[in-house]
């Protein structure tokens, strides 16, 4: 128990029980009570601690601007970017958005036809997302001007995700295709042969 | 309110206010703490004093402001008397004013001067003891016993 604890305990028991204790003692907790502060350093303590509340208000205030700036910032960006997104259909994030991509004659899942690439992609992309490889091959075989011959009639089912650039060379697409573990196309002068 | 007023009002009543927070609470820190807060509300413009009734204002708010620390007390100090559970400061305020009504009609004439003297004009024991033509241990006793009615009206359980 601190000395103050116990000075404060006296205090409170002179309060409630000052015949327990002798006019001296009472005179004495008197004195103390009743001393004179020192009102001009506790004016400069004020002066002080106020300043400093001040300060501390005014940083917080411009923390604060910081923050409601940086928080602007990321909202117009994660605006932008989901405009972005929502027109830009090269991300696969949303192709059945608000603004739908025709389907094939087929009815495949996604597809983008050459048509209308012109409306919807960017730098002559097409993306096929699980679309049968049948429908995939055709649009590719008449971009390039060569015939598709299917060896093996299930492989037309086959459907994928795919990116296709019309800069590319056929026989990279071809090669980007043969990647895929289910698929084995050859590469003729006028033809592809999916076996 | 200007900085240069509230430093006069500052230096014209900062003893008294000291005075009455130290009655109440003893501990020198505290009673500063509750007479700087006061005047914190002042320089930060949270409080605007009518023309005179600057030093009720300043005295009452120091009691009331004492109440309530001794009330919130965290670690209650045995037979303080006015360390309770804590509860909504509206419930303090309605203590306070039922405390002030206490004094005004079940205290003597005598104890009522004594009280009003000493917690609501911040009087030293001397100037009471002058004022009353009494010694200064019969005021401390006066306010003993105005504290022992209070707390046995208001705080019971502490006796």
């Amino acid at each position: 128990m601190s000395s103050l604890d116990d000075n404060k305990r006296l205090f409170f028991d002179m309060q409630e029980h000052p015949e327990n204790y002798s006019d001296d003692q009472l005179e004495t907790m008197m004195d103390e009570l009743d001393q004179v502060p020192d009102v001009d350093a506790a004016w400069q303590r004020l002066e002080v601690k106020d300043e400093r509340i001040e300060k501390r208000t005014s940083f917080n205030l411009q923390l604060r601007k910081i923050a409601a700036a940086f928080i602007g910032t990321i909202i117009v960006s994660a605006i932008a970017i989901a405009a972005i997104h929502l027109w830009n259909p090269v991300s696969d994030s949303n192709p059945k958005g608000e603004n739908p991509i025709p389907t094939s004659p087929r009815g495949e899942d996604t597809y983008y036809p050459k048509e209308k690439k012109q409306d919807v992609l960017q730098a002559d992309t097409l993306i096929f997302d699980n679309v049968p490889l049948d429908t995939m091959l055709r649009e590719m075989a008449d971009y390039y001007h060569v015939s598709v011959e299917f060896k093996r009639e299930k492989a037309r089912q086959l459907r994928f995700h795919f990116i296709w650039k019309h800069s590319e060379s056929l026989d990279r697409v071809v090669e980007r295709l043969n990647n895929f573990e289910a698929v084995n196309i050859v590469r003729e002068p006028e033809k592809l042969i999916v076996r | 309110m200007e900085k240069d007023e509230i430093q006069r009002l500052f230096m014209q009543h900062y003893a008294k206010m000291y005075r009455v927070a130290r009655t109440m609470l003893y501990d020198e820190q505290e009673s500063e703490d509750v007479v700087s807060d006061i005047f914190e509300s002042l320089l930060r413009g949270q409080t605007v004093l009518m023309p005179g009734t600057e030093e009720c204002y300043l005295l009452t708010s120091v009691r009331n402001q004492c109440f309530k620390r001794l009330r919130h007390v965290s670690t209650p100090i045995e037979g303080s008397g006015f360390v309770e559970p804590i509860d909504d400061s509206d419930a303090d305020d309605e203590r306070l004013i039922d405390i002030d009504e206490f004094v005004a009609c079940h205290l003597s004439e005598q104890e009522q001067r004594i009280f009003r003297l000493r917690f609501s004009e911040g009087c030293s024991y001397e100037e009471i003891a002058a004022a009353e033509g009494i010694s200064r241990v019969a005021v401390w006793k006066h306010l003993s016993h105005i504290i022992t009615e209070i707390k046995k009206q208001f705080n019971p359980k502490s006796l």
